[in-house]
This record gives structure tokens, sequence and C-alpha cells, in this order.
């Protein structure tokens, strides 16, 4: 089963040669555009109807949640001065704040972003942006 | 984690004195018990002299003095290494014969290759044909390098046995054995003398190495460009072959020149 | 030793010219020098054979842990002993925060993580040029120049860019920000050293590699004593990852283990040379072939773990738990990266002639095919892993590249960055796991150099039936999913060569000798450690496998519930029985109490709750309750609540068979354990 070394590269590229192309011209569930507010405000129509990640910073003071639903907010998201309509149809994670980054998936729909899943920018160890007052008690929700 | 190095290899190095090791031992435990006590010392300065109360920051600081005595008894011994007097290195491919301990772990290698073929053949793993061609090579491989730990200046009376047979069987069908190997360093017991049991030769030290040839026949040392084993006279030829083949069973593996 | 550098024992804070912080970077400087001497001195000594110069090289080495330690232990001290003029110490700890913390302060930040790298390093380069010092004079010199280069790079780093004793040099705060309470557990004692030992660890056999191309000396036993590092590397490596995926289950509530997120994949991708390395060797000790393929895949290890520290440390690459963005890091590491590829690679192809086969492959069906196959799966796992994790920061390098350059390429239109998330991962790596979970079982039952179809028969006759019985079993039980199927039926076939193996072990014993059946089992794991602790290892990844064959079954709901209100989730019935509120002198809690029901018998009580630091307000953390059992997890999250009117957000989960995963951890570790267990006379006793 000796084939020399020659045959084996030249096997070997075609073989590693169809497998990335099988992979990137597959199914490319999983793989979503990355955009951020502003150009998206900018470009809303070239979107219409695609799944597509959105990044941006929640405007404080836009957050609203509907009563006795399991998850349902609105707020908008805003970056560069360009704000996005924001309908939420989920629980929020935890590190979600106003003021905070988020990245949401989903479709724009009649100039509101609705979405279903939400990442909110893990509070990094590295950059400590809380205030370090223990006497200050949280606000209930 | 880092293999077993428990019994200091007193042979390691021709002229390095056997108490090299327990040397070096003794000076890393002198280094780790000043570090230690440098570290006791400074905490009770602290506590007594400067007032300090025991707990997790004095602690910490004795541990910094440990380290500290021991970084520095470390680059002292640095210094030292290079102020003493000059010696050879040996650096890269080791030229000539194989150290005790290389051939001890051969040794154990060989024989480890052995149960391990012998177990899979238990199995039902290996046919017949494979295990006793195999098995075959090992063991005699096996014979030769614990002669050769035992220092014997003799052939081992199977192994003249057997390459007598092979020099007859070779002298009868006028070809080299194919399967088995040719051991390269061992001279017939054909020659009719007690020979020394040399090491496994210059022609081994290297992986691939162009200086020297081996004998198809006779196994013998000749120069490169030799036409003629200069031990037997035979015609020189394959001798590529025998030399990978040679050096396959020097390092135990299934299957040898195949 | 001014007092100022005991001041801060007395509660003052440091004053004078001699503060830990200098002390702390002149350690530093002097290590960099230090292990420039040392790389110089392990290479002209190499050149001119000069035994003083090699020594002195080895000392040097030696004397760099020790630098490295006292840095350490002085970062240490910073911390104990609040030295907040250290903008890191000020950054990352405050007086309130339990002492453990302090400690594991060290790690948390991205300076300290450096000089906890080098300490490490210079670490395993002291014990591994002590223990081999005699056994392998030779490439002695080589491997502590490369050693010393690596030190060098990392503590230069540390020098110029991000040293860990930088001070405030105005304004010294007298109090520390502290960390994030959500990093205050147990797994951030152990999951990032645990990982740190795995990676930093493979600096060894890179070294012994490159020492060993560059002396020309192959065919030595250097990847044998080389083996048992990367065995160490890779336990370590295992127990991280698998503390990291334990870590995101237990405590982020999300309901999963691995999200194939970048710092994930990272810790993940030298995991796969690792292993297919530790199984091509046995090739190489056995019939001399694929030297090539070890060396390379030492290279490859290597290198993944220099990109996997750059891939966390630089900001290339988005992930929610990257260090942050940083430049000139990214610039640095990838021009050390590239002087790995173009040396290692070059040493590599310029003694390619010396790494010639020399045996043959004879046969398909032989042990060395299918560790060929083994070496060429993981290769493409780790490429794919790699490619998938670095091809968002393609995209968007793309993009950029077209913003400032629109007519270089002429290109219409560059596309969007994209992220990449676990559908996509999970969709290719399926099938790549149970190909790996198929040649686990045939791999060891397959003999050198060819296996005839009589022992083929004889070997696979019965797993393959146990295969099809138990893939038979799971659809009549009415499970569906085709890759579930496939996985359970994989499970059982190499479930049970492992079994055939060790009866027949046992048997061919008890023929040898008689003994008792429990006897010859434990000296037959005893004789032949690498292959029986082996076999356990396989074990544990056949009870893992078992553990994801469960995923294509599992359930998930969001639901709100007021206390008295029920929700039926598979076989379950989730009963919200009430709402407390309590705290502590860290935090205030709301904990719920969710009664678990099956076949109307109350199973067990669940307390998920939310927790708000008072340190950290606006940012409530989820604790997560699950009822475990060794069929599945009914796993409970709370999201909102409100106290007044009782509504309750949760996430309910049913994981089935996921304790098999961890189970099955345990297992892998039991039986590399036994691997790497060796005796002190190792005489001809041990078999394999």
């Amino acid at each position: 089963m000796a084939l020399p070394v020659t045959t084996q590269v030249i096997l070997g590229l075609v073989i590693a040669g169809s497998a990335v192309y099988m992979v990137s011209a597959g199914d490319t569930e999983g793989v979503l555009e990355y955009i951020y507010v502003d150009k998206f405000v900018d470009a809303m129509p070239a979107y219409a109807g695609r799944t597509v990640k959105v990044h941006g910073t929640v405007v404080p003071g836009t957050v609203r949640q509907k009563v006795g639903a399991a998850g349902d907010y609105t707020f908008e998201v805003e970056r560069e001065g360009r704000r996005l309509p924001v309908h939420f149809t989920n629980m929020v994670p935890d590190t979600f704040a106003e003021g905070g980054e988020v990245v949401l998936t989903g479709e724009v729909l009649d100039g509101r972003f609705e979405s279903e899943e939400m990442a909110a920018k893990c509070p990094s160890k590295y950059e400590e942006q809380a205030s370090a007052d223990p006497t200050k008690k949280p606000i209930r929700r | 984690m880092n293999g077993t190095n428990s019994t200091p290899d007193t042979n390691s190095t021709p002229g390095t004195p056997g108490t090299a090791s327990t040397d070096t031992r003794r000076r890393i435990l002198l280094l780790a018990g000043a570090a230690l006590g440098a570290a006791l010392i400074v905490l009770v300065l602290l506590v007594t002299v400067f007032g300090a109360r025991l707990e997790a920051p004095t602690v910490a600081l004795s541990a910094a003095s440990a380290a500290l005595v021991y970084a520095l008894g470390q680059l002292y011994a640095m210094v030292r290494a290079l102020s003493q007097p000059d010696r050879v290195a040996q650096v890269g491919q080791a030229a000539g014969s194989f150290t005790q301990a290389e051939l001890r772990d051969e040794k154990r290698r060989l024989l480890r290759a052995i149960k391990e073929l012998e177990f899979d053949f238990g199995m039902g793993k290996l046919s017949q044909v494979d295990h006793d061609t195999v098995i075959a090579t090992y063991r005699l491989r096996a014979i030769e390098v614990m002669r050769a730990l035992e220092g014997g200046s003799s052939l081992h009376p199977e192994l003249a046995r057997l390459l007598a047979e092979r020099e007859a069987a070779r002298l009868a069908a006028s070809q080299p054995a194919a399967a088995p190997v040719d051991m390269p360093a061992i001279k017939p017991a054909a020659k009719l003398e007690v020979t020394p049991m040399p090491e496994p030769g210059p022609a081994a030290s290297g992986p691939f190495d162009q200086t020297t040839r081996i004998c198809g026949s006779c196994g013998g040392t000749n120069d490169a460009d030799a036409r003629y084993c200069k031990l037997c006279g035979a015609a020189m030829k394959k001798a590529e072959a025998t030399a990978r083949a040679a050096q396959a069973a020097r390092s135990g593996e299934i299957g040898g020149a195949s | 030793m001014s007092l100022a550098l005991l001041a801060p024992l007395a509660g003052a804070p440091p004053a004078g010219s001699l503060s830990i912080a200098t002390l702390g970077t002149a350690t530093i400087l002097l290590l960099f020098i230090l292990s420039l001497g040392t790389a110089g001195l392990g290479i002209i000594g190499a050149q001119r054979r000069s035994e003083r110069l090699i020594e002195g090289a080895v000392q040097g080495t030696y004397a760099s842990f020790g630098l490295a330690a006292f840095a350490s232990s002085l970062i240490i001290y910073a911390f104990l002993s609040g030295d907040y003029s250290i903008q890191y110490v000020q950054h990352t700890s405050d007086a309130a925060m339990p002492l453990f913390y302090k400690i594991t302060a060290f790690w948390g930040g991205l300076d300290g993580s450096l000089l906890f790298w080098v300490l490490l390093h210079t670490l395993f380069g002291s014990l591994a040029v002590r223990a081999n010092r005699m056994r392998h004079r030779e490439l002695i010199p080589h491997v502590v120049a490369v050693l010393a280069t690596i030190t060098c790079f990392f503590v230069g780093l540390l020098l110029f860019i991000k040293d860990p004793f930088s001070q405030f040099l105005l304004d010294i705060p007298s109090q520390g920000r502290g960390l994030n309470p959500l990093l205050q557990n147990f797994y951030m004692i152990i999951h990032p050293p645990s990982l740190y030992l795995g990676y930093v660890s493979l600096a060894v056999p890179y070294a012994f590699g490159m020492a060993a191309l560059l002396t020309g000396q192959v065919d030595a036993a250097w990847q044998r004593s080389v083996r048992r590092w990367v065995l160490f590397s890779w336990m370590f490596l295992t127990f991280g990852l698998i503390l990291g995926g334990l870590w995101a289950y237990e405590e982020l509530g999300w309901g999963g283990y691995w999200a194939w997120d970048p710092v994930e994949n990272a810790g993940l991708l030298p995991w796969f040379t690792a292993t297919a390395f530790l199984h091509s060797v046995m090739i190489q000790e056995r019939r001399g072939m694929m030297k090539a393929w070890n060396l390379l895949l030492i290279i490859v290890s290597f290198l993944l773990t220099i990109v996997g520290t750059f891939m966390t440390r630089s900001g290339v690459v988005q992930s929610v738990h990257a260090f942050g963005s940083d430049p000139v890091l990214a610039w640095t590491f990838g021009g050390f990266m590239l002087l790995i590829v173009v040396v290692s690679f070059g040493l590599l192809i310029w003694r390619l002639p010396l790494l010639r086969s020399r045996g043959e492959l004879e046969s398909v069906m032989s042990r060395e095919f299918a560790f060929l196959v083994n070496n060429w799966l993981f290769l493409v796992c780790a490429l794919f892993v790699l490619g998938a994790t670095m091809w968002p920061t393609f995209t968007e390098w793309r993009m950029i590249l077209a913003e400032d350059y629109p007519t270089l390429l002429g290109w219409q239109n560059p596309g969007e960055r994209v992220v990449i998330g676990p559908p996509f991962f999970n969709q290719y790596m399926r099938p790549l796991g149970l190909a790996l979970l198929l040649l686990t079982g045939i791999g060891p039952l397959l003999a050198w150099r060819k296996t005839s179809t009589q022992s083929l028969v004889r070997q696979f006759a019965a797993p393959l039936v146990v295969g099809a019985i138990v893939t038979g079993i799971s659809r009549g039980l009415g499970l569906e999913s085709p890759w579930g199927l496939a996985c359970l039926g994989l499970c059982g076939f190499t479930f049970w060569t492992i079994v055939q193996e060790f009866y027949r072990g046992v048997a061919l014993r008890r023929k040898q000798r008689p003994q008792g059946v429990l006897e010859a089992l434990i000296s037959l794991v005893l004789r032949a450690r690498r292959r029986y602790g082996g076999y356990i290892v396989h074990l544990g990844v056949v009870l893992m496998f078992l553990g994801w064959a469960g995923n294509a079954y599992k359930l998930e709901k969001k639901v709100q519930l007021k206390p008295g209100e029920s929700y039926t989730l598979g076989a379950y019935v989730i009963r919200h029985d009430g709402l407390h509120a309590t705290e502590d002198w860290q935090k205030e809690m709301i904990t719920a109490d969710i009664a678990v029901l099956r076949n109307d018998e109350v199973k067990d009580v669940l307390h998920p709750a939310r927790w708000w630091y008072y340190q950290l307000p606006d940012q409530p953390t989820t604790e997560v309750s699950r009822y475990m059992t060794a069929g599945e997890d009914v796993y409970v999250s709370m999201q909102e609540v409100d106290m007044t009117s009782g509504w309750t957000q949760l996430s309910l989960y049913i994981n089935p068979l996921i304790n098999w995963i961890w189970i099955g951890f345990g297992v892998m570790l039991a039986g590399s354990l036994v691997c790497v267990g060796t005796r002190k006379s190792e005489g001809i006793g041990e078999d394999v």
C-alpha cells in the first residue's frame, strides 16, 4: 500500500480541497451575518427577510416589559446615533442592562427588529465597571 | 510525569565519577534547605522584631524570601558552572558505542515487544506466520543486546549456530537471507576464532550513516566505496538495504526490513 | 530590606523608593536578561561542544524558575497585603475578598496570567531538564535553548507590554475594585490553572522535538520520555475542559455545557493533536513509522497553545469571555507564531530525509492504518475547529480591507462579517466524533501489519452484534433521531470491544497461571498498564459519547408560573411551591421551591434562585437547581421574579443521559492515572 509521496500529496490536497468546499458551500445554518446597529439602520432594506445578528448598546430609559408575559420586552439599541427599535420575545440574560452592549439574533419586520436570542456582554473581569459602593441596595424588579 | 530517574546512572559517561549524581542531589537538598531555612528565619524576624501579625501576608513574605534565596543560590550555581574548566560535551549524535543505559533500555524494549506480540497472538490478533517471523528477529536481537550488556567476549552458542546455519543456507542458495535481519557487527563463527562481541559499530551510530557500508553476507563493516568485503571477500551489494535492516532490528521494530 | 516593603503589613500605604512594584519589575528585567543569556549559552555551548557553557545554561534554566517564583510570590504578597498602588492588584481585588480568592486573583487578570504562565513554564523546564540531564545528554543544550527562548518571549511581554507590577503614578487608590462575584467560586480556583498546566507543559515536548530535529537524533528514544509529559498535559487539558463545561452547566443557567465559544475552542485545539500524538507515538516505537507525523503533531500542539493564548488575549476573535482587545499584543503574538511556524516547519522539512519510514503500510486491516486514520481525523477536527473559530475574524478583516482599500481587489461586495454558532460546529463535529468512536472500537482489535480475515471475524463478530442490539432496543424504546441511534449503537459496539479485550486478557492470563478472576484482572491491568489504562480511558470516552447521545433527545421550555401552578414537561410535572427572600452579608436572594413529580410522586424539590450582590446591583445572577439521575437531569433556572405578584420566569430543561459525561470523564481520569503510573524498577515486569 505504499503510494509514492507525490501521489499521496496530491490525493491529500484533493481530499482537503473537496472537504473545504463542502464545508464552505454547505448548509449555512449557524453562520450568520454580524452587523453593527448603525450600518444596519442605514441599510435596513438590504437585510429584509434575512436572519442576522446586530450589535448595539441598549438605550437607557427605553426598556419596557410586558406585564404577565413570560418574556416580552421592547427597547431600543443604538450605535453612533442610529437607533433601532427591538421587540424581544424571550427572557433576557442576567447580564442584560441599560447602557450595556447586546448582540441580538433575529430579523427586521415593519421597521422593528424581532428577536428571540440575545447575548449580553459578560461582565469582564479585566474591565471592571461596577461601582464598589457596598451600601447601595438593589432595586427589586 | 518526568520519567523515573530514581537510580542515578553512574555509568552514563565514561570518566564521570559515580558521585556526580549524588553530588547534584546533595546540592539540591542544600539549596532547598537553605530556602526553607531563610523563610523560617524571615517569618520569625517579622513576627518578633517588626511586630507583624502571624497571618497570610506575613507568610507570603517569608515564602517570597524562600524564593529569593533559591533564585540567588541557582544564580550562584550558574556562575560557578561557567567558571569551571571546560570539557568536551556530548552533543548531537553519540559517536561510537551505545552506552550501558541505552543497551539496558533497548533490552527492556525488546522484551516488552516480545511480550506484547505473544499477548496479541494469545488474543487471536496475530497470525502464526507473522508471530513466528517477528519473534525470531526480536529474540535474536535481545540475545545480542544481553550479551553486550554482560560484556561477554564470545559469541552465544545459539547465535553462533544460527549464523552458521544461515551461512550454510546462503552458500547453498547464493542469496542472502531475506526476512530475518543481518546483524552488522557480528563476525561469523565460521572464522574459527573467538571473536570479541563488538559494540554495534560505528555504522550503527548514524541513522543513515553514509561513511560505511555493511556486507550483506557476513555483516562486517566496510568503507562506503568498497566493492568487496574486506572480511569475507563477498561482493558488496544491497548495502543500503542491510544498513536499514540493521537499524530496524536495533530499534526493536516489528517487521524489520520489510 | 527597606521598611517600606513591610509597610503594608502594618496597614500603611507603602512609601519610599524600594516598593514591591519596583522590586517586582526589577526581577522581571533580570529574568529577561537571564533567559536571553541562557538561550545564548545553550546555543553556543552546543556549537562549541563546551560542557562548561552547557552546564551554565542548565543552571540558568533552574535560576529562571527561581526568579519567576520570586516575582510570583511578590505579586501574591501584594494581593494579600492589599498594595493598591499596583494597578493589577487594585483592579482585581479588594480588602473584603476571602483569602483564597486573593491568591487566585494572581491568575485572574491578563498580566498576572502571563506571569503565571512564565512561572509554570520555567517550573516545567527545570523539571524536564533535571530529569533528562543524564538520559538525553545530547539533546539537552538545544532543549534548554528552545525553552529559554520561549521564556524570553513571555517575559518580554511582561517587561515591555503588560507589566503586572505597573503602578499608579498619581492618585493612589486606597481601595480595590474587587473581583466580580460571579467569578468567586470554586471553579475559578481550579479551571484556569488546570488549563494552564495543560497548555504550558506542551512546551517541553516541543523543545525536545526541536532538539531532536536540530541534532538529527530523530531515532532516539526522546519521544518515549516526552510521551509522559504529553500524557500529563493531556490529563490537565481534559480536566480543565470538562471543568469549564461543568462550570457553565452548573452556574450559567442556559442548560448546556459547551457553546463552541472561541475561548473554549482554544482549549480544545491542542487537546485534539495531543491525543493524536499519544496514539501515534506507539507506531513509531513499534514500527519506526510516522516519525514525521509525530514531530508534526508535537509542533502543531505547541503552536496551538500559542494560538489559543493569542485568541483569548488579543481580542482578535469575538468572544463572551475573552480578555479584551489589545492590538499591540495581537501583533506581538502574531509575530511569535509566525516565527514558530517558519522555524519549526523549516527544520522539519530540512530533516525530512531522516524521518523516512522504516516500515511500510502493508494492509488496510492493520493497526498502523487505523492509527493513520486516527491521526488524520484528529488533525481534521483541529483544523476545522480552528478554521471555523477564525473565520469570523477573517470576514471582518476582509471587510476592513475592502473599506480601506476599495480599489485594491476590485471586490463588488466584500460581504458582512459573520458569526459562526454552535449549529455549524455540531453539524460537522458529529460525524467526525462518531468516526472517532468507531475507530476507538476497531483500532485495538487489529493486529500489527495485517489482520487475517479469520481474526477479523473472531474479533468483530460479538461487538457488531451488541451494537446492532443496542440500536434495535433504542429504536424499540421509541427513540428516533438517526444521529442519536447511530451514537448509541456505536457506543454499544465500542463498549463490547473493550469488554472483550478485558475478558480475553483475563482468560489468557488465567491460562498462563492459575489465578482467581479478580486477581487476574488486577495483575493484567498492572502489568500492561499502558494498554489497559488506555482501554479504561476508552471506556470513559464511550460513556461520554453516551452522554452526548442524550443531546438528541433533550427538552427545553421557558414558562412563567405562580406559586401553586404546574407545568408538564416530558415525563415530569414541575410544580411551583412558593418563593422566599433571604439575604446575607454579600447579597440578597430570592429562592423558589420547585417540586419535581413523576407518576404523581415527588422526586425532589429544587431551589433555583436569583441573587443580587450588593457590589453589582444591576447584574443579578442565576442559581441553577437540578434533579440528577442516571437517566437524565431535570434542570431549572430562574430568570425574572416578582415577590409581590409571585410571577416567576423559569427555564426548564430535561437533559437525558447528561450525567454520563461527568461519569465518563471520571473514568477517563482514572484510566490516565493507570497509564501514568510507573514503577521504580522498570525491569521486564512491565509488558506494554
